[in-house]
């Protein structure tokens, strides 16, 4: 939590320093990770003194969906591309017709799907003016700040959503399950651990009141062969390391689920680590359309 | 089951798909009796006339299967009104669960063209062998059992003769290229 909060704190102090230059910045300054984020382009002036008559953000591909706010008086354009897994997606988006004069400010609304990993994205922005352009598209390299750029990109900072729960040093984070088709004998569940502590563990068993039994599975594709083995052993938990149980590799197997697991659900998963003890969370039954289907590697694919 | 021919299976697709693209189209694909999932009997003479898409897999798996499935509801609505004259096929490997019945509730999840099919296990496993299909019953710790299985789809044209393979997991555009082929020629 105070991780949360600091870094919401670095975000509006981000916010803050950019707006008082002459740059176009995305306001709120941060998401949380996996809500959509609904905000604004802010152009707080023109191209050295001249009116402003259009702007044109160009989205990189981590923006997985991205829809304009109506503008009275503005010609809005939208444009296409083909993006991860074949799926259309919005390139950029283009507004013009309008006009900001330069001592005055405007906000360009939008709504945007953002990448449910923490960390900045940046947004390359082209802000035309009566005469001549602005292009805001620096990105900063690792390690160097925003504030040394001259024509920083537009940015908005993912945040980590809180834990789901944390026992012993372990954090329980980004679960879901998958929904499960009608009389599906089986779901999975996925969820991330991360162990905080200095002391390696494991997640030996998972059980749910939502299904007759659940147990640890991993499924791999072997050369075009789709293969599940239960994780007799449970799963491994370095100290200061990840566990991930994410689509195509590692998932928790619910067999005989009590009733029908449909999007908007909730499973309560009781996690039992060997060390740290027993901890139960509450997870959110997705579509698998959120993330587009297509296969083994992406996050969230799903159902309808 | 034959072991010989399982293990050449099992070597075709650990080999990737490439091989079997150089197999004979006549290699692949074969007569078969199963029902469908409403339980009437369908044999490879009911996708005849029309090309086809055909993969296998079991209601009790988690991901690849219903993943497969809505990616064939995209595919579907991409290739428009062409759609309607592909046969999309789901075939059980796990016929001991997999009724009509629950083939028939289950298929319910997804786009309406696609078909279930399954049968008694000996049927199964011809059909499954002439299609070059590896799979494998693999027990789980709390009694029940999981199926490995080859996740790719087959595309067969008009005349039963396979065309060529949809690897698991592609991006939608190589997909796409492949059913326009299909339904082009």
């Amino acid at each position: 939590m105070r991780r949360f909060a600091s870094r919401a704190a670095v975000g509006a102090a981000l916010l803050v320093a950019s707006a008082a230059q002459a740059h176009i910045t995305l306001t709120p300054a941060t998401a949380e990770a996996g809500h959509s984020f609904a905000g604004a382009f802010r152009v707080g002036h023109g191209c050295a003194g001249s009116a402003t008559k259009g702007i044109r953000v160009v989205l990189p591909p981590a923006v997985t969906s991205a829809r304009p706010q109506a503008k009275p008086g503005w010609t809005i354009k939208v444009e296409h591309a083909v993006g991860p897994e074949g799926k259309d997606r919005v390139a950029a988006i283009v507004w013009s017709g309008g006009l900001v004069p330069d001592d005055e400010y405007d906000d360009f609304g939008v709504m945007l799907g953002l990448p449910a990993k923490a960390g900045p994205v940046f947004i390359p922005v082209v802000q035309t003016c009566e005469a001549g352009e602005s292009r805001w598209d620096e990105i900063p390299s690792p390690g160097t700040s925003l504030h040394s750029l001259k024509r920083p990109a537009a940015v908005v900072e993912v945040i980590a959503p809180p834990p789901l729960a944390v026992i012993g040093g372990i954090e329980v984070r980004e679960g879901w399950v998958r929904a499960a088709p009608n009389s599906a004998p089986a779901a999975a569940a996925y969820l991330v651990l991360h162990n905080g502590s200095k002391q390696a563990d494991r997640l030996v068993s998972v059980s749910t009141p939502a299904a007759a039994r659940a147990e640890l599975h991993n499924m791999r594709m072997d050369g075009g062969v789709m293969r599940m083995r239960a994780l007799e052993h449970g799963l491994d938990l370095p100290a200061g390391g990840d566990a991930a149980l994410a689509p195509g590799g590692n998932h928790v197997m619910l067999f005989g689920p009590a009733a029908p697991l449909e999007p908007g659900g909730k499973v309560e998963l009781t996690l039992v680590f060997e060390h740290a003890g027993r901890v139960t969370v509450t997870l959110p039954v997705r579509s698998a359309d959120d993330s587009g289907g297509g296969g083994g590697e992406h996050h969230h694919g799903g159902m309808r | 089951m034959n072991r010989r021919q399982l293990i050449a299976g099992i070597a075709l697709f650990g080999a990737a798909l490439a091989p079997v693209r150089a197999l004979a189209a006549a290699a692949i694909g074969g007569p078969f009796r199963l029902v469908d999932q409403f339980g009437h009997p369908v044999s490879e003479r009911d996708l005849l006339g029309r090309p086809s898409a055909i993969f296998f897999g079991y209601t009790l798996c988690p991901e690849v299967c219903p993943t497969t499935l809505v990616s064939f509801g995209r595919w579907l609505k991409k290739l428009g009104p062409a759609a309607n004259r592909l046969n999309v096929v789901f075939v059980s490997i796990d016929p001991g669960r997999d009724t009509p019945r629950q083939m028939r509730d289950y298929l319910t999840s997804f786009d309406q063209r696609i078909r279930g099919f399954t049968g008694s296990p000996a049927e199964v496993d011809r059909m499954a062998k002439a299609y070059r299909v590896y799979y494998r019953k693999v027990p789980l710790p709390g009694g029940s059992y999981a199926m490995d299985h080859s996740a790719a789809v087959y595309l067969m044209d008009a005349a039963g003769r396979f065309v060529e393979p949809i690897g698991y997991g592609e991006t939608d555009d190589m997909p796409m290229a492949s059913l326009r082929r299909l339904m082009g020629r």
